[in-house]
């Protein structure tokens, strides 16, 4: 819209020794094309615009159509102009009826005295002069060919009237930004359809495992219900040994299941993971205890004296389950010989190292052996039972807690496990308690 | 000997504890859903110690042990909890029960724990009764 009043806008957004619009906007789309970080991008275009035409504000306005309502997502402001994004949020569209038409329209609104607008855009102006703005300019952003939003430009200075060349040029930055814009919303839908379709398989799995349990449970039963009976007559030790190997079966079954569950399990939280400070003296005792009590010959704990000062941001039942893993996998692959817990600071992270004095890993396999389903079968000779999914699990838990783990083995001699954290800084306890006091 | 209450869905469970705990010369009653086991706890007088499945159709065995924890001539009988969940998940609070098996457990360990339950608890209140007589 242009009136015939005073204008405020200037016939040319270029004046010597500026970079023309011309310019300004194939630099911006550029950037805009190849924006890793879209929201940097349009603040630094609307910067660019705003400084190149002179503007008091440089603004984009995103409308959420399903809640009738927009919210101002991006500022410039020239120096000494008052930025406004933080009370522009949540403005029901209902209160800018004459706006949103021109917009739907595909309408440029250019608004050179706001004094002067006319008595349908009373609601409007009532707005604009509340925000001491006298003179505008708006371009419509389409996305999906939906009005998804609006670029503004508040108070231009000097006066003159909008060449058609200076519109076209914003018309083709608003459709750079619609096609930004587009490409944003495609990846998010993307993200989120992949997301819900890992949840639903996790419920899908979760569900499969518990319904199988009972079944397996009730087997388990019957058979040792079995084996009560067989004792009570005579001649039933074929009978008795064919049930052992039965029990065997379905106990193997359920360690299967319970491992696919937890590599699920693992996943799952991928959602919600709960991290707090924790004292990672407390996981390494915790974690060993079981181990402790059955094989506590075997075990030796080593901890530095400042160990209560070994404080990770994590989750301890998830990081116990890693240390658990781990000590299982040294009794499983090492008959005999101790197994070494150790706990140590390096720098700004702590260390917890699992040794072994069992079978080793070969060096080529020290890395593979952290990949789903990868199982050292030929290490042993035999079937270590499972799915291999025990340390893709530690790996996964590890990493999420922002640490890393790896393996120090010499075949035949025994293997290292580490697992790196990073500490806690000092300080950054919140509430001031420690963690297990 | 002491009275007994099954409450679980799954029928070959439901036998094998049956059978097994009245080996040992219990008086067991086999509830298969939580409505038929809520029925039983509430007409009957209470027993001694009841089995209870977590998933159970009618009333789940979840609400079946704040049920018997919050009504005056039940909340002192020992609950032992079988389930095929995944550990943790929406479990009743630890002081409700007095012990918990993961399917598939070996029923002999349950038989086990029972008994263990049922004379500690008879311990106890014999105990009771003569410092209170």
């Amino acid at each position: 819209m242009t009136t015939m009043g005073r204008p405020y806008l200037k016939e040319e957004w270029n004046s010597q020794g500026k970079p023309g619009l011309e310019q300004t906007i194939a630099a911006i789309s550029t950037r805009l094309a190849n924006a890793s970080d879209l929201d940097g991008a349009i603040n630094q275009s609307l910067r660019d615009l705003g400084t190149v035409g002179g503007a008091g504000r440089a603004y984009l306005f995103l409308i959420r159509a399903e809640e009738g309502v927009m919210d101002n997502t991006h500022e410039w402001c020239r120096a000494g102009v008052t930025p406004q994004k933080d009370t522009l949020q949540n403005l029901s569209l209902s209160m800018f009826p004459w706006w949103m038409e021109r917009l739907v329209e595909d309408d440029i609104i250019c608004i050179e005295d706001v004094d002067k607008l006319p008595p349908i855009a009373s609601s409007e102006k009532q707005h604009l002069v509340r925000q001491g703005i006298k003179a505008l300019l708006c371009l419509p952003i389409k996305v999906n060919h939906e009005l998804a939003g609006f670029i503004g430009f508040d108070n231009v200075e000097n006066t003159g009237k909008w060449s058609k060349d200076n519109r076209l040029m914003l018309r083709l930055f608003a459709e750079l930004l619609g096609n930004a814009l587009e490409k944003r919303r495609a990846a998010e839908a993307l993200r989120e359809a992949e997301l819900e379709r890992e949840r639903c398989r996790n419920r899908f799995i979760q569900t499969a495992a518990h319904e199988l349990r009972n079944p397996m449970g009730g087997i388990k039963g019957l058979l040792s219900l079995l084996r009560v009976e067989a004792k009570k007559c005579k001649g039933m030790e074929s009978l008795l040994e064919i049930t052992d190997l039965m029990e065997r079966e379905i106990d193997r079954l359920s360690e299967l299941l319970n491992e696919l569950l937890e590599a699920f399990r693992v996943q799952e939280d991928r959602i919600s993971f709960s991290l707090q400070p924790v004292r990672l003296s407390d996981v390494v005792y915790d974690a060993a205890q079981t181990f402790y009590a059955i094989k506590g010959d075997r075990f030796r704990i080593v901890t530095p004296s400042d160990a209560h000062t070994l404080i990770v941001m994590g989750d301890k039942t998830r990081l116990e389950e890693v240390v658990r893993n781990l000590l299982s996998n040294a009794v499983k692959f090492s008959p005999s010989g101790g197994i070494e817990i150790v706990l140590r600071r390096s720098g700004r992270f702590a260390v917890v190292s699992v040794s072994d004095q069992g079978i080793g890993v070969p060096q080529e396999q020290t890395e593979l052996i952290f990949e789903p389903f990868f199982r050292a079968r030929n290490l042993l000779g035999r079937d270590p039972g499972g799915f291999g999914l025990g340390l893709y699990i530690c790996r996964d838990i590890v990493e999420r807690h922002g640490g890393r783990i790896w393996l120090q083995s010499v075949e035949g001699r025994g293997s290292t496990f580490f697992v790196e954290l990073p500490l806690l800084e000092e300080g950054s306890v919140h509430g001031g308690s420690n963690p297990g006091d | 000997m002491a009275r007994i209450l099954v409450i679980e869905d799954e029928a070959a469970i439901a036998l094998v504890l049956q059978k097994l705990l009245a080996g040992k010369g219990h008086d067991v009653t086999v509830a298969l859903d939580g409505k038929s086991g809520w029925e039983e706890l509430k007409l009957a007088p209470p027993p001694d110690l009841i089995v209870v499945d977590l998933f159970l159709p009618g009333i789940s065995g979840r609400e079946l042990v704040k049920l018997i924890r919050s009504e005056r001539r039940l909340d002192h009988v020992p609950i032992v909890i079988v389930t095929g969940a995944v550990k943790d998940e929406g479990f009743p609070p630890v002081e409700s029960y007095q012990a918990l098996f993961e399917k598939p457990f070996d029923p002999l360990d349950l038989v086990e724990s029972v008994n263990r339950i049922i004379t500690d608890t008879s311990a106890h209140s014999d105990c009771r009764e003569t410092s209170s007589g």
